[in-house]
């Protein structure tokens, strides 16, 4: 509603003024949106289609003067990106060169590849490059003295898309790209920096790791021949803990409009009391020996989406950092391990039809440096992680059983992933494999929806060298499998898609977006050990606003409580986590 | 236009998802089969660090502080030819004066799992009354020193040097322990060996071990701290 009603302003601030003589009549931009939103509401993506067959039979009259052609283009260009069509690019292009005055055309243009493509981020340099040729042909409307009121909304739309262009990039610390922009910024480079500062006290890590799995994986080591051989019930119980975490992530970003984005990373992690120092616990007592766990990682990194349609638009991030880590060696509480870490996340993205098809990579080396001493063959330490995920969004408008007319969303996605983590120590490893499926619903108002179901396995194989002809084998009391259903349901208090332009702003600080978010899960044992099977609920604010006053920077707050409630064993967490960003990564 | 059959496109998606198994398996760590050194019962001579982990901390050593190895660091210059790993256990008092360092096979074992086996050869020596079969290995060779000077005495750091052993009422265990007792590991190296010939066994938890204690009533806040420097540690 709220766009409708920029619309409606922005239409009705339209003078219809004369244009240079050679472009014909001036013709408000928001007319193309307007006729494009007549073209697509409540119309299915079939009637979309035939609206663009008629639209481009002819695309305009013989005789019709540029700008006219112009905004014909553009709505041209807007349906097609709406139903998937990979040439739409061309018709925002052919908007530009017939009315090449009108920033307008560049804002909607920008806005094909900062909305429409990309994959799971905007093509930003592409979708930059418009929108500061929008704000280049701003300014020379505004020295023509050919400014019109519908101007100031688009310079408004233009400087918005660009604060969430580079939301994540952090502080601005070079005046070129920050906020507000000026047409000079796309080719100078911009400097940002960000930091995240989160504190939890949580049975779960910052990294999202199952923790039924994690318990119980350290209960069957416990357990097994390798250890004590035995775990009380008391040890089953306090094995259950929320340590207080710390993490701080800082980044230096440098973005440079040819050349992507090269990040510096700084993280430092602190984990009280977290890792069990000795598996065989202490005999005949119920407390666990813990010790923290700290980590630090330095390096550097890449990232950068690739438009490479009619196939499809690439994103590449990859990164590469030097880790220093303490207190996760058995026994070995204060042992340091200096190790390289390497991590490359490969996305593909394209449009089929209006629906949208993702393919995600993760792989992750920890390269770790073989132990000193211990048995030869067992000295070798590794981990390797490998993710994939397949998306399948649906953009098409549905009619709902509770509503008459067909009604547009913001996606539902429909997703399946596998991820296969091995530890290696020496002959044996340690697997863990997630398989998982799910939707999330993105309504068009105040309500998302996620349901997921997610089957968790860790199972420990190794090799016996003491036989002639060893093969490998599963350590049957490490098998261990279970099923996570997971709900999240998230009310958006503050819509930031609802608002458009830039929204009112107090002491150079401007909100955003605030959601309330409402995670529940349930972790039912399937195979092995179910002592940790567990119920968990909670509640989540988020918060975003733009520090406008200060460069454009974005901050994002979020804090939490969760209730969880492990059946078996009887015993109660309550948890809470914060988290202050400026910028950030992957949430 | 080029249509897919179900059955292409079943054998399709077949290879597809083999290529993707293929692709995600060959990213992975790899087999440990390919990483193996040695398979089957030892059978030639070898140098404990190959097969057995310095993982059975003991006494003040079973809790983390009092006892800290250094392996293949901050090793005392190494005696020439010396094969495995080189060893510095730095050692301050705890509570219970005493600590030890076992060798074990795999890491950790108490005898929850069985040891590595060994070669046997058949005793035509007479040592075995009725005949039978011995371990092809007789001897455990190697060099240890400490940082106490020899005293007026001749003494040194006193250490009980242990081979197999491992008993505690676990499935398994070590049929056979064979020990030396020494005084005077000084800070020269000086090669020691213990004979473990004449006893038949076939397997072997506990490859090596040593202890050491301070004197009864000890005050382990003003007693110095112990050095034990081990190196070339050999079964032939």
């Amino acid at each position: 509603m709220a766009v409708v009603a920029w619309l409606a302003v922005a239409l009705a601030s339209g003078t219809a003024g004369a244009a240079p003589p050679s472009l014909g009549p001036e013709i408000n931009p928001y007319e193309c949106l307007g006729r494009y939103e007549a073209a697509s509401r409540a119309r299915s993506i079939s009637q979309m289609q035939a609206e663009l067959a008629k639209r481009l039979d002819p695309p305009y009259e013989e005789g019709e003067p540029p700008s006219v052609r112009a905004m014909k283009f553009c709505v041209i260009a807007l349906l097609k990106s709406r139903v998937g069509d990979s040439d739409a690019a061309e018709y925002y292009a052919r908007a530009v060169q017939e009315n090449p005055i009108e920033p307008g055309y560049e804002l909607w243009y920008g806005g094909y590849y900062s909305g429409f493509r990309g994959a799971h981020r905007p093509v930003l340099e592409l979708a930059e490059k418009h929108y500061y040729r929008a704000l280049e042909k701003l300014d020379a409307l505004k020295k023509e003295g050919t400014f019109r009121d519908y101007h100031a909304v688009v310079e408004e739309w233009v400087r918005k898309r660009l604060l969430i262009l580079y939301q994540e990039d952090g502080q601005p610390l070079l005046p070129w790209k920050a906020y507000p922009q000026h047409p000079s910024g796309l080719d100078a480079p911009s400097l940002s920096a960000s930091s995240q500062l989160s504190v939890s006290e949580d049975t779960r890590d910052f990294y999202y790791h199952d923790e039924m799995r994690a318990f119980s994986q350290e209960a069957n080591f416990v357990a097994s021949d390798l250890r004590a051989r035995a775990i009380t019930d008391l040890q089953v119980y306090n094995i259950v803990r929320a340590p207080m975490r710390y993490r701080i992530q800082n980044r230096v970003r440098v973005r440079q409009n040819y050349l992507g984005a090269f990040d510096f990373i700084h993280e430092y992690n602190l984990a009280k009391r977290a890792m069990i120092t000795s598996f065989y616990l202490n005999p005949g007592s119920g407390d666990l020996p813990l010790n923290d766990v700290k980590v630090q990682q330095i390096g550097g990194g890449y990232n950068r989406v690739l438009p490479l349609y009619p196939l499809f638009d690439l994103r590449f991030e990859g990164s590469f950092q030097r880790i220093n880590r303490r207190g996760t060696v058995e026994f070995l509480p204060n042992r340091e391990e200096n190790f390289n870490l390497f991590e490359l996340k490969p996305s593909l993205s394209r449009f089929l039809a209006s629906d949208k098809l993702s393919l995600d990579g993760v792989y992750v080396l920890l390269d770790m440096a073989d132990v000193a001493g211990g048995i030869t063959d067992d000295r070798m330490r590794k981990e390797v992680i490998r993710a994939a995920r397949l998306e399948y969004a649906l953009y098409r408008p549905f009619v709902f059983p509770f509503e008459n007319v067909r009604t547009a969303t913001r996606g539902w996605y429909f997703y399946a992933g596998a991820m296969q983590d091995d530890k290696v120590y020496g002959l044996r490893t340690v697997s863990a494999q997630d398989f998982y499926g799910g939707f999330r619903f993105e309504g068009a108002n105040v309500l998302d929806l996620t349901l997921q179901g997610t089957y968790l396995t860790s199972r420990t194989t190794f090799i016996d060298p003491t036989v002639v002809r060893p093969i490998e084998m599963t350590d049957p009391a490490q098998t261990f499998a279970n099923f996570r259903t997971t709900a999240v349901v998230q009310l958006r208090v503050i819509n930031p898609d609802a608002l458009p332009g830039l929204p009112p702003s107090t002491l150079g600080f401007m909100p955003d977006m605030i959601n309330v978010v409402i995670p529940i899960s349930h972790d039912l044992g399937v195979t092995g050990r179910k002592d940790y099977e567990n119920i968990r609920g909670g509640v989540e604010m988020w918060f975003k606003f733009f520090g406008t006053g200060i460069g454009g920077t974005a901050f994002l707050m979020t804090a939490g409580y969760d209730y969880q409630f492990f059946y078996r064993i009887t015993k109660s967490m309550h948890m809470a986590h914060v988290a202050l960003r400026m910028g950030w990564g992957d949430l | 236009m080029l249509r897919t059959t179900p059955s292409r496109r079943a054998a399709s998606l077949r290879l597809a998802s083999v290529a993707f198994v293929s692709l995600l398996d060959a990213c992975g760590p790899g087999s440990p089969l390919d990483r193996v050194g040695h398979t089957g019962p030892l059978d030639t001579s070898f140098a404990v660090s190959t097969f057995f982990s310095p993982s059975g901390y003991m006494g003040d050593g079973a809790v983390p502080g009092p006892l800290t190895a250094d392996i293949n660091e901050n090793c005392k210059e190494r005696p020439p030819g010396a094969r495995g790993d080189c060893y510095r256990f730095t050692y301050v008092p705890s509570t219970m004066l005493w600590s030890g360092v076992y060798w074990q096979y795999p890491s950790n074992n108490w005898g929850t799992q069985a040891g590595w086996p060994l070669a046997q050869r058949v005793d035509d020596g007479g040592t075995l009354p009725g005949g039978g079969n011995l371990p092809i290995f007789t001897t455990v060779k190697f060099q240890a020193a400490s940082n106490l000077e020899v005293d007026a005495l001749g003494s040194a750091l006193q250490v009980q040097f242990i081979v197999g052993g491992i008993n505690g009422g676990f499935m398994y265990s070590d049929e056979f322990k064979f020990s030396k007792f020494t005084t005077d590991v000084s800070t020269e190296w000086h090669q020691y060996s213990i004979d473990i010939s004449g006893v038949p066994f076939k397997t072997v938890i506990g490859g090596f071990c040593w202890v050491t204690n301070y004197p009864m009533f000890t005050d382990p806040t003003t007693a110095p701290v112990h050095v034990l420097y081990l190196d070339d540690i050999v079964w032939e």
